[in-house]
């Protein structure tokens, strides 16, 4: 599977309703903190984002867990 | 009456507008951004994949040619569609264009099944009636953040040149 695949998978594992714009792969922490605009509201018809994950079931120590798995 | 040659050294470079230059080639400027990076959502809002730095025209009469490559792949959970849009930047007011297509979108794409992706490349013109700095955002969604659309790269994050081109057309 690859890299993209497995976090994609981790994501809907941890959150299914999660929702994000990537940017690169998320290999590590420091991807997980700057790659990722998490949804959180639309305006216009665009996306409201935040670098800030709003979701406190996710943590990269999580998605790298689930992620390690595959 | 006698016909005299005048050399161009003896020509103002301001006299040479463009009411007296027909017939020529009718470019006024090119802006050209390519970009490397790639993405992949399972946003059914539009989230920006692309901001080309922006192109300035010079008249309000002019018209913005726009010319774009990418690729993208879409990974699905249903068959539903991965979207494409093309929003217009103005001072910072933004209007979506050329969006009647399906869930207001310029193009849909349907999963692809081995994951390889698509080729997509499209060019438009646009009259933006402006002398301010316009630039033309490329977004993406999907119909449900249950599917996942790659862009500028396929499913194995091959790929991953984009660009986009933008031409004042004068009138």
């Amino acid at each position: 599977m690859e890299n993209m695949e497995k976090f994609w998978k981790s994501l809907r594992t941890l959150k299914a309703d999660a929702v994000c714009n990537v940017e690169g792969d998320i290999l590590t922490e420091d991807d997980f903190n700057n790659n990722i605009e998490w949804i959180t509201g639309e305006s216009g018809g665009s996306a409201i984002t935040t670098k800030t994950c709003p979701h406190s079931e996710i943590t990269w120590t999580k998605v790298k867990a689930e992620m390690d798995k595959l | 009456m006698a016909l005299s040659t005048i050399g161009t050294n003896s020509i103002a470079d301001d006299a040479v507008t463009s009411a007296k230059a027909t017939g020529f080639g009718k470019i006024g400027q090119v802006v050209h951004n390519n970009s490397t990076s790639k993405f992949s959502t399972n946003s059914t809002s539009y989230a920006t994949i692309f901001t080309p730095t922006a192109i300035t025209p010079s008249s309000t009469s002019s018209k913005i040619l726009v010319s774009w490559y990418c690729s993208t792949a879409v990974v699905t959970n249903s068959d539903n569609l991965g979207h494409i849009v093309v929003q217009r930047d103005i001072g910072g007011s933004t209007a979506y264009i050329l969006n009647s297509g399906h869930n207001s979108s310029m193009f849909a794409f349907k999963a692809d099944l081995d994951h390889q992706g698509y080729g997509l490349a499209f060019e438009f013109e646009d009259s933006p009636n402006t002398t301010s700095a316009v630039i033309y955002r490329v977004q993406h969604k999907v119909d449900n953040s249950g599917m996942t659309m790659y862009m500028n790269q396929n499913v194995a994050g091959q790929g991953g040149y984009m660009f986009m081109t933008t031409k004042e057309v004068l009138a």
